[in-house]
């Protein structure tokens, strides 16, 4: 297990290095001056020349690549030119939104999902399973951002019960916070559980024709007591693998939703230092969404171990 | 202890079982035998009431008293595990994968009440050394990829006898195995059964394995009981043509240069069988009132349904007719 760890840990931070030369290189080695890409067409020679200054690109790239992922370790990431602020400071601020945002979209998206998929096999060619896999489909076709401006309309202008949107921020108390990440947390979460329910449905009912089922009834165990304690966590390990992926997706999904719900987010941030060219804070933001996908993998990589004693030797 | 009157089992409007009747004291052995689609795995999982749902069984089932068949499923469930149990023929895949065995042998018992949580545990390491696992404490943690065919089959039986049942269906629990490991877990189920006192159900499509543990046989062909007797008396002098058939089936060790001596013909589709005995269009004595009638018991040494089991039968040639 530790060996596995060890060799899990070591890919990922393999692959984060990778990303941020693809990230770099993209940015700053392509042709093109990324001083005058920023300042847009109308920057006169002079002012070019000091932002090139500012910048550091007098530097040869490596160099420059380094100090970026030093940097990235130490949180020096350098000035925003848009926001004229230290680039880790922002980040770590509109994270505060973010990863709140996003882990309870997956909290939501995993139990919503996982709840109905095993309710839908264990009623399996029931009304109630069509129900809820006709659902599910429903929960597919539709965007998460049409999601949320459907919930705005129904619960912040007709019933009045959620801000529309807007963040407090966190010094204003826990409660208003969450207030203003509920709908925004639905409206990402739910085509996620839409797609964990149809897996969590068949996967549960792959594992209920198991062997195994028949022995455990076989001991005394009701059918329901069967479903939670054998076949439940037999059926999650498909399941898990999919949660990895999608809060890869979830992670992308945020840059849309926080724009809906104007959250100052790291989405929106994205967003908008997109609008205002400011490379630096796009370098350091995009390899930042690729490490949480990244780092994210590498976790359900682990859990499988813990979900799967098998794997545990098979994987090391 | 158990008793089996005329059940009878359908699916559709096919009948997989016609008619069984059988009895088994308590610490005594039953065997079934015979080939697949005989139902004798259905028989199992009707006395268990794990029939799957497009199955109907009809007919009674006594254990302990108690007609099985008529018990709500929350009364079986109180049943199942505690006063029967079963061990299946597959132990690479009748264990769950993700639970370690001894946790799986102390399930039953924590479930049906018998002990709190911490003393099954301990029971489940004596359990595990009881069936012949070296290191019972560190083998109790084991998960069923880490342990070989053998050892899971024993862990199986460990799970089955935890909370000492009444009666133990093993359904064809060997014959997955490697021969020498078959005649281990023989012995251990005879162990068991002995220490126990427990009335077993043996269901195996090898007479050979039958004969070492069981008292009394039951060979079953096509959903219906071909002969039934003490085993000894069967094997010796078999009354059925199909008994007849399966014995002269078995390769005899020292001849290595005679022919094989199957039963002609196939397995008949359940669904095509005639009114009358199925193994009619087989049998060597077949003939037009085997096809129609239904045979009525013939009890001598053994009780053979089959028109043709009078003492004084000729006893046709079997096997290969070249």
């Amino acid at each position: 297990m530790v060996r596995f760890l060890i060799k899990r840990l070591a890919a990922m931070g393999l692959t984060l290095f990778f990303a941020a030369l693809v990230v770099f290189g993209v940015l700053e080695v392509l042709p093109g001056d990324p001083a005058a890409t920023m300042l847009g067409l109308s920057a006169t020679p002079d002012t070019i020349a000091a932002l090139r200054l500012e910048l550091g690109l007098d530097a040869p790239p490596l160099a420059r690549f380094w100090g970026w992922v030093v940097g990235f370790f130490s949180g020096n990431l350098g000035i925003s030119y848009t926001y004229r602020v230290a680039v880790g400071g922002l980040i770590a601020e509109r994270m505060a939104v973010t990863l709140p945002l996003a882990l309870m979209a997956l909290a939501l998206a995993a139990s919503l999902g996982i709840a109905l998929g095993a309710l839908a096999a264990a009623k399996a060619n029931t009304r109630i399973d069509a129900l809820v896999m006709g659902l599910a489909q429903l929960g597919l076709a539709i965007p998460n951002f049409w999601f949320g401006i459907l919930f705005v309309l129904l619960f912040s202008i007709t019933l009045g019960w959620f801000p529309s949107g807007g963040f407090p921020g966190w010094r204003e108390g826990l409660f208003p916070a969450i207030q203003a990440l509920v709908l925004p947390a639905f409206a990402l979460a739910l085509p996620q559980s839409a797609v964990l329910a149809r897996i969590t449905r068949s996967s549960m009912l792959e594992t209920l024709s198991e062997d195994y089922i028949r022995t455990a009834r076989a001991k005394g165990l009701t059918r329901g007591q069967t479903l939670r304690r054998h076949a439940l966590r037999n059926a999650l390990v498909p399941v898990l693998t999919m949660l990895g992926l999608q809060f890869s997706y979830l992670v992308a999904g945020t840059i849309i939703v926080e724009n809906v719900f104007a959250l100052p987010g790291l989405g929106r941030l994205l967003v908008q230092a997109i609008g205002g060219h400011d490379l630096i804070l796009i370098k350091s933001l995009v390899l930042f969404f690729v490490a949480a996908a990244v780092i994210t993998n590498a976790l359900v990589d682990i859990a499988y171990g813990f979900a799967d004693p098998r794997l545990r030797v098979a994987r090391t | 202890m158990l008793k089996v009157t005329d059940l009878s089992i359908t699916l559709g409007s096919i009948t997989a079982l016609r008619g069984l009747n059988f009895a088994i004291r308590p610490g005594e052995t039953l065997g079934i035998v015979g080939e697949s689609g005989s139902g004798k795995s259905i028989t199992a999982l009707a006395i268990m009431g794990l029939l799957p749902k497009v199955m109907r069984a009809s007919g009674r089932i006594e254990l302990e008293g108690n007609d099985l068949l008529a018990l709500d499923e929350s009364a079986l469930c109180r049943s199942r595990g505690r006063r029967m149990a079963m061990i299946f023929q597959e132990p690479m895949t009748a264990l769950n994968p993700v639970m370690p065995i001894g946790a799986q042998i102390a399930e039953g018992l924590v479930l049906h009440g018998i002990m709190s949580r911490h003393e099954a545990a301990e029971e489940a390491i004596r359990l595990v050394g009881r069936v012949g696992l070296p290191d019972p404490a560190a083998r109790a943690h084991s998960y069923p990829h880490e342990l070989s065919g053998g050892q899971r089959q024993r862990a199986m039986i460990a799970m089955a006898i935890a909370c000492r049942p009444a009666l133990l269906i093993a359904d064809e629990p060997t014959s997955a195995l490697d021969v020498t490991v078959q005649a281990e877990i023989l012995a251990l189920l005879k162990e068991v059964r002995e220490e126990t006192g427990m009335a077993m159900l043996f269901i195996s499509h090898d007479l050979a394995v039958i004969s070492k543990l069981a008292e009394n046989t039951l060979v079953l062909y096509g959903g219906a009981a071909m002969e039934m007797g003490e085993t000894h008396a069967l094997l010796a002098a078999p009354r059925h043509p199909y008994t007849r058939g399966l014995i002269a089936a078995i390769p005899s060790g020292n001849a290595h240069n005679t022919r094989l001596n199957p039963i002609r013909g196939h397995v008949p589709e359940l669904a095509k069988l005639p009114p009358g005995c199925p193994f009619h269009g087989r049998c060597p004595l077949g003939d037009e009132r085997c096809r129609i009638e239904r045979p009525a018991p013939d009890i001598a040494e053994t009780t053979a349904w089959c028109h043709h089991a009078g003492a004084h039968a000729p006893l046709a040639p079997l096997g290969v007719t070249s």
